[in-house]
């Protein structure tokens, strides 16, 4: 994590409010549910990163939380790459996971990742983060957490029509606040 | 699980599937919006009975539910898509387009099927609609080629009378067309028509709007063949040939091979023969048989539902007289004919028109790439330059129909040079076998039909060996359950699939669809198998009288009871 932290903050383009955010959430070990089990949450797990997500779903079922969740997936290949599928699709019959939206780059031409997932949910994301949802992003640091922060703030910046310097700003914020957690490697 | 039990269960089964037929908006569902749900390579379960209105099934890969269950994949779904093509019947150009679609979106095989249709095994949902449309692109649809409706309609592929096929081919596929249900879902969902004031609403003037309580099958036949099995549809149509000419046809109704193990109220019957009719009359008489079964069927049991059912509980006097009531007119005394066979005639045959047909063999009609046998691709190569057409065979094998004299030589230098001219080496026994599809794909299936033929082959080819019964022509049907797709009770030798390994061993039906088997050995092992069937082929090659097909031998020596229905049998005029 530290590691990651460094080489973002040598990476000359970024702003300091970015840097500001990678220190923030380079202090996190790893990511934690939200106290309060009422707060909606929003998940990002490509890959393997999706792991620590069934564990979330299993504690809030078994608290009974009263938030919704929204699971973010993607990887190469729908039909031999969906990791875990059967219990996503369990738990949103269940009533466990609220939305889910996957993106499976290798099944067309056009590669889709989940930060294009995410920006085709813009609006919507946008509400979930006034309402206070917790974002999680946990998964490949080289490139997706850098991908999805940047639909995240460009998500900010469109709905909440703020500058992009305002928007890393307050992304920061979320992150102090433990509502932005990243588990990246 | 008892018989009750079974109903009761038939009973849900039947009542949830009339409710989804009734509220599916004229076979829309929610189709379009299973389609696009991205979570799941399957439709919602409502859609998966709606869906096969449209030609379609969805399946999975039996061989891998383990293994994706395992992994916490769903499992590995597929949709099998089946054409509506009367008769079977396609133009090379078409050909290729067809092959085009099984390499580009299905496993890389053609399935030509016991209905005379081609079969794409495979196909995931994402390219269901891209498939559908690339099918209709080739002037082919799917429309009706399952579900609750009148099925592909199957006609005598007989290719060398010419004259009497073209007439009789004409009829069917008018009669297909005739019968196809109204709706335009299948044009909306599929081929993207734009919809119109009524959408959901059609009148289905045949049909209604709860469609058919089961599948329905109309077959044509050409005696003296009888390749198209027409006793085994819900109505079989006899051309009358005189003077060289089609005079009409006789009808028989009632026929229907699928059944349930273990449940004796289900069963497998042969039509009967009611009467004869002109061709004028043919729309008549279908209209009044597919209406009295749309009225009179069992809604409330879908295992006894089809046409035979409401037969034998109502009585053929009774049917006969409603469905003349219906059309009417009474059917004529039936005409005279004569069925000989049930199986095809390999190589070439010289036509009515100078033109020649080469009927080929395929395998449980299974057409891939093999290694020393690429059958797809030689069939592509004859169809570049093939100038006549191809035509399904309702024994699964592929008649190249319409060759000139002129051609016949190019055409056969492909056939041996992509190992599609087995058939001048194999045995009988192999020529006229039929298999169903069963595992990895059919849902219904207890065990092994097309996979296992090869195998069960080579083990009864070699018993019959040495009992010099070599060039026996033996039919052998194999079916991985009993619902009856590769027709395993009109089969001399029947295996119905009851669990993985096991089978019924069925014996005694005749050569000519006309006479159907009866239970031998119930739930055998293939060493059973073979143990029960070597002292027969032994009394066989002994005690056979001249040209004593097996079947017809074992009925008279009274190794199996002469019990099975003969009804089409009896009514029968040889002239």
């Amino acid at each position: 994590m530290a590691r990651t932290v460094r080489a973002q903050l040598r990476d000359a383009r970024i702003t300091t409010a970015r840097a500001a955010v990678d220190a923030v959430l380079g202090a996190f070990d790893r990511i934690e549910q939200p106290q309060d089990a009422s707060r909606n949450i929003i998940m990002i797990g490509p890959g393997t990163g999706v792991a620590p997500f069934r564990g979330f779903l299993q504690e809030r079922a078994a608290v009974g939380a009263s938030g919704k969740s929204w699971l973010f997936f993607g990887n190469p290949h729908f039909h031999t790459d969906f990791l875990y599928q059967i219990e996503w699709q369990q738990a949103l019959k269940r009533g466990q996971l609220h939305r889910l939206d996957v993106a499976f780059s290798r099944d067309q031409s056009d590669k889709v990742y989940v930060q294009h997932r995410l920006r085709r949910r813009g609006a919507e994301l946008y509400a979930w983060l006034q309402d206070g949802a917790h974002v999680y992003v946990c998964g490949d640091a080289a490139r997706m957490a850098k991908d999805v922060h940047a639909a995240l703030r460009d998500i900010i910046v469109e709905h909440g029509r703020i500058s992009a310097e305002d928007a890393e700003a307050r992304l920061a914020e979320l992150a102090a606040e433990r509502r932005y957690a990243r588990d990246v490697y | 699980m008892s018989a009750l039990d079974q109903m009761t269960q038939d009973g849900f089964r039947t009542a949830a599937t009339e409710a989804i037929k009734a509220g599916s908006r004229r076979l829309r569902g929610t189709l379009v919006e299973s389609l696009a749900d991205p979570l799941t390579g399957a439709i919602a379960e409502a859609d998966t009975q709606v869906i096969k209105f449209h030609g379609s099934y969805q399946q999975d890969d039996r061989d891998l539910r383990d293994e994706r269950r395992q992994q916490k994949l769903e499992p590995s779904y597929q949709f099998m898509i089946r054409t509506r093509l009367p008769g079977g019947v396609v133009t090379p150009q078409q050909w290729l387009k067809l092959d085009a679609i099984a390499s580009g979106y299905a496993n890389g095989t053609l399935r030509l099927t016991t209905r005379q249709a081609f079969q794409f095994h495979g196909v995931i949902k994402h390219e269901l609609k891209p498939t559908l449309r690339a099918i209709n692109a080739a002037l082919i649809d799917t429309v009706a080629a399952c579900g609750d409706v009148n099925r592909n309609v199957v006609v005598a592929a007989n290719p060398h009378q010419s004259a009497a096929h073209a007439a009789v081919y004409d009829v069917a596929r008018r009669v297909s067309e005739h019968l196809l249900p109204k709706t335009r879902a299948y044009y909306e969902i599929w081929l993207d028509e734009q919809r119109v004031a009524g959408s959901g609403e059609e009148d289905e003037p045949i049909y209604g709007p709860t469609y058919l309580p089961r599948k329905f099958k109309i077959a044509f036949a050409v005696p003296p063949s009888n390749d198209a099995d027409i006793f085994a549809n819900d109505i079989g149509f006899i051309a009358i040939i005189e003077d060289g000419a089609l005079a009409g046809f006789n009808a028989a109704a009632g026929g229907g091979l699928g059944a349930t193990h273990g449940d004796a109220r289900t069963y497998p019957r042969l039509g009967d023969l009611l009467g004869f009719v002109t061709v004028d009359q043919v729309f008549a008489i279908v209209d009044a048989i597919v209406t009295t079964q749309r009225d009179f069927g069992d809604r409330t049991e879908r295992k006894h539902a089809r046409l035979k059912y409401t037969i034998d509980d109502r009585g053929v006097e009774w049917f006969k007289a409603e469905v003349e009531r219906r059309a009417g007119f009474a059917f004529a005394p039936p005409r005279a004919f004569r069925f000989d066979t049930n199986g095809d005639r390999f190589g070439w045959t010289g036509g009515e028109n100078g033109l020649q047909h080469l009927t080929l063999r395929i395998e449980s009609g299974r057409i891939a790439d093999r290694p020393g046998a690429p059958q797809l691709k030689g069939l592509r190569e004859i169809a570049r330059v093939h100038r006549g057409e191809f035509r399904i065979t309702p024994n699964q094998n592929l008649v190249v129909a319409n060759v000139a004299p002129v051609d016949r030589s190019r055409i056969d230098a492909l056939v041996a040079a992509h190992g599609l001219d087995g058939w001048r080496v194999a045995t009988p026994l192999r020529l006229n076998a039929l298999a169903c599809v069963a595992l990895p794909t059919c849902s219904q299936a207890f065990a092994e039909a097309e996979r296992y033929l090869p195998d069960l082959l080579l083990r009864l080819e070699a018993q019959l060996e040495r009992h010099g019964l070599r060039d026996a022509p033996i039919g052998l049907r194999i079916s991985g359950c009993p619902n009856g797709c590769s027709r395993p009770y009109l089969g001399e030798i029947a295996l119905v699939g009851k669990a993985p390994g096991r089978y019924n061993l069925m014996l005694g039906a005749d050569a000519a669809g006309r006479r159907l088997n009866v239970l031998y050995r119930e739930n055998i092992d293939e060493a059973a198998i073979l143990a029960a069937l070597d002292p027969l082929f032994a009394g066989y090659a002994k005690e056979r009288v001249d040209g004593e097909g097996f079947g017809d031998f074992l009925v008279r020596t009274r190794v199996v009871a002469d019990a099975a229905k003969r009804t089409a049998l009896d009514v029968e005029i040889v002239t």
